[in-house]
């Protein structure tokens, strides 16, 4: 009998053990997690990013990386700040709000680290491996490195049907534009043109305008149109306008027309290009894409290749100005810390690794590039003859690389200038209100004067490179 | 009954304890059942409130979540039919897009809102989440610029691009908001299938409550045999508080499970339901003016301007109610109230229950006390 009793206590003592056990269950995980936010929602560019996090997390098994990716990064990340419920790291293509969030405060500086060896040796590496002005791009216009390049690319190329066209004919913008006129003349389409990207439908026009910019005015020009200092309706801003009007809103210029131009995705603007027949001949950019439904593939090389931007006359005529240097119009993503934690020190020093910078040029090779000078030469010399090979010797040459000017801009400027896109392209008739528009809008836009650091200081790359008159410098209101 | 002034019985001849072995036994058997109808009563409260957290999981949260993402969508998919319709008939121009359009856009944030508040997105959910709300901004601004255009010029192909973006980024947030739903769906089907509310889990209480009873039995056979009590009115009260609040435990359980269940399988399905069928009507019939539209700006144009649109199939009649008369907003309430009735259950539920096991442990121990009593002078 007392056995019994005393079987039935320990069962009734178990059974309460059980109950409270049942509402304790789970507990802290050492596992460090953290939370990128990103803009590559899908395709080539997240599986390129996750290939970099699953190289670091192979590298640091006690850390999670997870890459949250949003098309709408800028409201997403906006949102979270006002919130206090920010990203641990996130990824902006625009050093606007990179600056604006440093000047926030809500950054963490790449000099700040708590791990002091980590953050010393990540600089030390930006200053060695990458350009100045990649690493002042990172500085956001401070005195602090806030940022690291995880991927650049290349905007200055046009690409070009190989089997219909000769690369020498289009190597100066005199014979890209007699090459386009004569295509129209027998009918065919030259450009392949398309500007749909919301909530920043305009950009692809922009990229145009902003090259031709650099390549008809020179590198102070752009930098000073960026600043705010150079109006819109300046001779040089107001001729490339023009210049691209010529080569885009003529009848048949482009593919489908101005209104396919408006309506068509980024993405999909080149897949006339790769077409029998092809519907157009030549695209504009950083990268053309197949359509990947097509039935097989185009070989790069050639079906298919890029010359640079050529460079155009001068707005002005020049006294004997000397022949000026290359320049390319580039972008980047950019990766800032808006929470410090070991982890996140760590990822931000290995995205800046020779390691990781080769990643994601293996995995788009002829789309995405690395900032880092020691990776993007290594490529150059890998592959020479290649397309990628090629525009990695465009990056690793003494060339001026620009940085892209609407996304250098403030933010209210550059949807103002998208915006002025579609409008021009709906109505090209509309270019003088429209440059007028733009210059109310820079107005606005720049309360105190900025010196951004869109191309390098004193750039040799000024084919009409007088420092902007008074006359035609913005004066802010 | 008992005779708490009686002297101490002589032991029985078959059962030859001493004194202070009968007091040890008593004292024991006083601590067995006190403690047991303690924690039968606590073991039926635990498994009250992890049912009751079950129940406010399931129909408090869950199942709501899924409903405000069901209403942004419809409310989403109704803008965008009230939106292009207004391009497509012109009625933009001059009235610009109209009450049921801003009414719409305030419901999609309404509904975003509590979504949020009702936290059981989880990581992947909260990102889709906010981009929804960063869309439905951007999606807002392009339509009300698609409204400007047209106003300032008079002309839908003017009006088209804008249009255009925000019929892309109306896509992206349906995308998004699939992923919220299917992500609802899921989290619901799971915390559904939990233990706590399949009944299962009342052997927690149940078995120590037939345990309980046993030592009941032991205790009453001991006072019969020891003291020679037929039966005991403490003890009696005591095997029917603590049968009672198992008895209103175990109903009750199964009474809020069912008020749960109808209400989800009831209402709730034919709300979400009702609210599907709405928008895609409403989703039918913009895709129908939108082609319409485009092919009013660009006739000649092949590929319909780049946009990919192609002649939509004829589809039933968009807006108004479906077959019946009913709103997803009855169905709505019903479940809602479902959902009240299963949580008052709930909340009754432990009152009872603490009460009847704590006047359970009191007659117990008041069963026992007088014959303890007894042996206050004796050796322990």
């Amino acid at each position: 009998m007392r056995q019994q009793r005393r079987t039935a206590l320990r069962l009734l003592l178990v059974l309460t053990l059980l109950a409270a056990s049942a509402s304790c269950l789970g507990g802290p995980s050492d596992r460090s997690v953290l939370t990128v936010l990103t803009p590559w929602t899908a395709g080539a560019e997240q599986e390129a990013f996750q290939a970099v996090i699953d190289a670091f997390e192979a590298d640091n098994p006690g850390i999670t990386v997870h890459a949250s990716p949003t098309r709408a990064l800028d409201q997403v990340l906006r949102a979270g700040v006002q919130k206090g419920e920010e990203p641990d790291l996130a990824v902006m293509a625009n050093p606007g709000a990179l600056r604006s969030y440093a000047q926030q405060q809500v950054l963490v500086p790449l000099d700040g680290f708590r791990d002091g060896a980590l953050g010393r040796g990540l600089v030390e590496l930006l200053e060695s491996d990458y350009d100045p002005q990649w690493y002042r791009l990172g500085q956001a216009g401070t005195e602090h490195p806030y940022a690291v390049v995880v991927k650049a690319s290349v905007k200055s190329l046009i690409w070009y049907d190989r089997r219909q066209l000769d690369a020498r004919s289009i190597d100066s913008w005199e014979g890209l534009v007699g090459v386009g006129r004569s295509m129209v003349r027998r009918g065919e389409t030259p450009w392949c043109l398309a500007v749909a990207d919301p909530p920043n439908s305009g950009w692809p026009g922009t990229d145009w305008i902003e090259d031709i910019l650099l390549h008809q005015s020179g590198a102070d020009a752009y930098t000073a149109w960026v600043d705010g200092r150079l109006k819109w309706t300046s001779p040089q801003v107001s001729a490339a306008w023009q210049e691209w009007g010529r080569s885009v809103t003529a009848q048949g210029a482009v593919y489908g027309g101005p209104l396919t131009a408006l309506l068509t995705s980024y993405g999909e603007g080149a897949y006339p290009l790769f077409t029998a027949p092809p519907g157009c001949h030549l695209g504009h950019g950083a990268l053309v894409t197949p359509d990947p439904a097509a039935r097989t593939g185009p070989l790069p090389g050639e079906d298919y290749d890029f010359v640079p931007f050529p460079d155009l006359g001068p707005v002005s005529a020049p006294v004997s100005a000397p022949a000026p240097a290359p320049a390319y119009e580039v972008s980047g993503d950019l990766v800032a810390m808006f929470r410090d934690s070991p982890g996140a020190e760590k990822f931000m020093a290995f995205l800046a690794s020779r390691k990781a910078q080769r990643i994601w040029p293996q995995h788009q090779p002829e789309a995405a590039f690395s900032a880092n000078r020691t990776v993007t030469q290594a490529l150059s010399r890998e592959a020479p003859g290649s397309i990628a090979g090629r525009i990695n010797g465009l990056l690793a040459s003494p060339a001026t690389l620009c940085f892209d000017a609407s996304d250098s801009m403030p933010s209210t400027m550059a949807a103002a200038f998208n915006h002025a896109v579609l409008d021009y392209l709906n109505d090209p008739a509309q270019l003088p209100a429209i440059l007028t528009g733009l210059d109310r809008a820079q107005a606005d836009a720049y309360p105190q004067p900025t010196r951004s650091s869109v191309c390098p200081a004193s750039s040799p790359s000024s084919p009409s490179s007088s420092p902007p008159s008074p006359s035609t410098a913005a004066r802010p209101r | 009954m008992t005779a708490s002034g009686a002297p101490a019985p002589e032991p029985v001849a078959d059962e030859p304890a001493t004194p202070s072995m009968t007091a040890r036994t008593l004292r024991r058997l006083r601590a067995a059942l006190v403690t047991g109808s303690l924690l039968t009563g606590a073991l039926c409260l635990l498994v009250s409130g992890r049912a009751h957290s079950g129940t406010d999981a399931v129909g408090g949260r869950a199942a709501p979540a899924l409903l405000r993402a069901e209403a942004a969508y419809g409310a989403l998919a109704d803008a965008q039919r009230v939106a292009v319709h207004g391009f497509l008939q012109g009625t933009v121009v001059l009235g610009g897009l109209g009450d049921q359009y801003q009414n719409d856009i305030a419901a999609i944030n309404q509904n975003l809102a509590e979504l949020a508040g009702y936290n059981v997105a989880g990581p992947a959910g909260t990102s889709d989440l906010q981009l929804v709300e960063g869309l439905v901004v951007a999606y807002n601004a392009e339509i009300e610029q698609a409204a400007a255009d047209y106003q300032q010029t008079g002309e839908l192909t003017r009006a088209l691009p804008a249009l255009w973006y925000a019929t892309l980024q109306y896509r992206e947030i349906s995308g998004a908001l699939d992923r919220l739903r299917t992500q609802g769906r899921a989290t619901l089907a799971a915390q559904r299938g939990s233990a706590w509310l399949a009944g299962t889990t009342d052997l927690l209480f149940l078995v120590p409550f037939v345990l309980v009873l046993v030592l009941f039995a032991r205790t009453q056979f001991v006072l019969r045999r020891r003291f020679r009590r037929r039966s005991s009115t403490w003890l009696t009260a005591a095997v029917l508080a603590l049968a009672a609040a198992v008895l209103w435990c175990g109903q009750s359980l199964h009474t809020s499970h069912g008020h749960l269940r109808s209400a989800l399988d009831g209402p709730f399905v034919e709300a979400v339901t009702l609210a599907q069928q709405q928008a895609g009507r409403s989703a039918a019939a913009a895709g129908e003016d939108l082609f319409a539209v485009v092919a009013q700006a660009c006739p000649a144009a092949s590929r319909s301007c780049g946009t990919g649109l192609t002649a939509p199939p004829p589809g039933p009649a968009a807006g108004g109610t479906a077959e019946g008369g009913r709103r997803p907003g009855q169905a709505v309430a019903e479940f809602t109230d479902g959902v009240a009735e299963a949580d008052a259950a709930s909340s009754r539920r432990a009152a009872v229950v603490t009460l009847l096991a704590l006047a359970a442990a009191a007659a117990s121990a008041r069963a026992l006390n007088p014959r303890i009593d007894e042996y206050r002078f004796g050796g322990r």
